[in-house]
């Protein structure tokens, strides 16, 4: 059934010196290798392995604190002003992050004259000059009122941030607390453009004279502390 | 593309090449017993490979939460098993090609009779529910070929100059070949192992299946591996500097470790994001990498290497009869990859569909164009690796004409088996109980 041949296979791969050194080194580097993987699977990282599927949990909260600023401008009929807003430095190194900012626009017939009535005042915010989250659905960036009611308009400024506390699984407290300290969101000057369309009496007297009004803008600046625990 | 239709490409591509390639290897009467048995077990392994790919593929594409009928069950079963056959072939092929190690029929059917009783011992693991157990040793394939083709390389790649032969430099570069097949896509993480990447050491491949020990020994393998891919890589460049160059073999070494330091970058970088929207965007960049370099060598680079020690190294006896045959195979081969490669570009790259289509064509016609040439080249120019070597290298062992129709019955029963066993394993949910037990869901 067999010829036979030469059996001895050991002997014929090692058969020189120099090939034993070569496959003596080639196995050196393999136990080596595998020596260096125990020890960082076995040693360093044998924790973190095991539980490489039970991630911890975070609890992540937010103490607020409300920069409040006021202004006011008087509006001509049919024109056009724009204020500004630009959140105090002081306040980024103070706080972790600026949430949100609330600008509240308020005013009156103030004409003195009787019958006549509320103008129509029109507050938008264009999505520039700030780094904030401009396409976040609760944004309120414009606005407008024709009963002298207030109008309310918000930015989101710190992505995802809605001043609720909630509950996150794995990473550590320095990834959570880097991730919601990030103070380049809210940076730069915040515009908001104001128009006023004057509306006369149903039945003007021939002393009335209303071309203008006064409108008072109101910005809350939200800022935020995070605490991860 | 999803991962799940590269694995069907690789499943077309697998059982094209193995079937194919059985029907051109069965006429070949010149093979030595050696080769004979080397080239239909490699024929067979594709074949398996093929339907473990295909099963793998409808997990990954089954809505897990409309599956009532927990049908992954009976594909996660047949994938396991099929990789047993596919770990065996691999054993099995290191022992006997292309310089049989096995060198008398006493020892041939020892180290047989060894890998079976290995393979039935895995099989009856799985069947006694005890899928994934330390017993059936993890990553033994990995060892056993690492160091068997490992061994064999270095002694003919660095035999002595007056020893050094064409063929003894073929045996290496057929070494150097199969450890690509078998490890290529592990060299991708050996940045990730030098390193301490998560992507490498949580790397967890059975899931809620297998222990850490599991782990750690799987891990361990392609730790080995690894270690054997720098070896080569070293082994090279020595050799080149030395005057002595492999140059296409140094290249395609080169690649497959400067493909790794990318991907350093991109899978480290899942692990040190944690913000919901970058997490998503680098999860979906790190899968694309890893469909574009581990999976494309998994499903479309295995069956080409495969393809090209067929035809380089002479298993096949190309014949004006069945030329047609090996072309249309090759063909099939290279169309398939090509167009697969090129939705994987147009999944990265979104380009219009008829500008894709067009590109297709293209590509396709010079594909073809290539394979005419290279095709003619490749059966003309054969690589031989007995010529001027020591014959006591390949000993002569008379075996029985039947012993390739034996080994064909045997894969083929195999498979039938397997589909049998994982349909069982499906009814009574066996997968599912352990699923639970070991606090999976």
């Amino acid at each position: 059934m067999v010829e036979l041949s030469d059996e001895k296979l050991l002997t014929d791969l090692f058969s020189s010196s120099r090939t034993k050194r070569n496959i003596f080194v080639f196995y050196g580097v393999i136990i080596m290798v595998i020596v260096y993987h125990a020890s960082v699977f076995m040693l360093l990282e044998y924790d973190n392995i095991k539980n490489k599927n039970t991630a911890d949990e975070f609890s992540i909260s937010f103490e607020e604190s409300i920069f409040a600023e006021s202004d006011s401008r008087t509006v001509n009929d049919g024109e056009k002003e724009s204020v500004e807003f630009t959140a105090p430095p002081a306040l980024f190194l103070d706080n972790a992050g600026f949430g949100l900012l609330e600008i509240i626009i308020t005013y009156s017939e103030t004409s003195g004259e009787p019958g006549d009535q509320c103008d129509v005042v029109s507050v938008n915010i264009p999505p520039n000059g700030v780094t904030a989250d401009w396409q976040n659905e609760n944004n309120v960036l414009s606005g407008t009122s024709d009963d002298c009611s207030d109008i309310l308009l918000q930015v989101m400024v710190y992505p995802e941030y809605d001043g609720n506390d909630y509950n996150v699984s794995g990473g550590n407290q320095d990834i959570w607390g880097d991730f919601w300290s990030d103070k380049s969101h809210g940076q730069g000057t915040f515009t908001i453009e104001i128009e006023v369309e004057v509306r006369q009496p149903l039945i003007p007297l021939p002393t009335f004279q209303d071309s203008d009004e006064e409108v008072n803008i109101n910005w809350n600046a939200h800022f935020f502390d995070v605490i991860v625990e | 593309m999803a991962e799940s239709n590269l694995l069907f490409i690789g499943a077309i591509l697998s059982i094209a090449l193995g079937s194919l390639s059985l029907h051109l290897i069965r006429k070949n009467e010149n093979l030595e017993w050696n080769e004979r048995l080397a080239a239909h077990i490699l024929c067979w392994m594709f074949v398996v490979k093929g339907i473990q790919n295909a099963a793998v593929g409808y997990i990954n594409e089954l809505p897990m939460e409309n599956d009532t009928e927990n049908i992954w069950q009976f594909l996660y079963a047949m994938s396991m098993l099929l990789d047993h056959a596919f770990s065996f072939s691999i054993m099995a092929l290191c022992l006997i090609y292309p310089v049989p190690l096995l060198r008398t029929a006493r020892q041939l059917k020892i180290g047989f009779v060894v890998l079976m009783t290995i393979l039935v011992f895995r099989v009856v693991l799985v069947l006694v529910g005890h899928p994934s157990s330390l017993l059936e040793f993890p990553g033994l394939l990995y060892i056993v070929s690492g160091i068997v083709w490992g061994t064999v390389y270095i002694k003919f790649r660095l035999i002595e100059p007056e020893l050094r032969t064409e063929s003894t430099q073929n045996i290496a570069t057929v070494c150097s070949l199969f450890l690509i097949l078998v490890m290529g896509h592990i060299w991708f993480w050996w940045p990730g192992m030098i390193l301490q990447a998560e992507y490498f050491y949580f790397f967890d491949l059975g899931g809620v299946f297998t222990s850490i020990t599991w782990d750690y020994m799987w891990q361990m393998a392609l730790s080995l591996c690894i270690a054997i891919g720098l070896c080569i890589l070293a082994i090279e460049v020595y050799q080149s500097v030395q005057g002595n160059p492999n140059s296409s073999m140094m290249y395609i070494l080169i690649s497959y470790f400067i493909i790794g330091a990318i991907g350093y970058v991109i899978l480290s970088n899942v692990e040190s994001v944690h913000h919901a929207v970058v997490v998503e965007e680098t999860t979906k960049l790190a899968a694309l990498w890893s469909t574009l370099t581990s999976q494309m060598h998994f499903t479309i680079v295995r069956p080409l290497i495969a393809m090209y020690i067929l035809l380089k190294f002479g298993l096949f006896d190309i014949t004006e009869e069945n030329k047609s045959t090996a072309k249309l195979m090759a063909v099939i081969l290279i169309v398939v990859a090509t167009s697969a490669i090129l939705e994987l570009i147009q999944s990265i790259i979104p380009i219009n569909e008829m500008v894709s289509a067009a590109l297709l064509g293209i590509i396709i016609a010079f594909g073809i164009g290539w394979e005419e040439r290279s095709f003619d080249k490749l059966v003309n120019n054969r690589a031989n690796l007995r010529i001027d070597v020591e014959p006591k290298w390949f000993p002569k062992i008379k075996q029985s004409d039947k012993i390739t129709s034996k080994i064909d019955l045997a894969y083929a029963v195999f498979i039938v088996i397997v589909t049998l066993i994982s349909y069982l394993i499906w009814k009574t949910n066996m997968l599912l109980q352990i699923y639970w037990e070991k606090g999976g869901g």
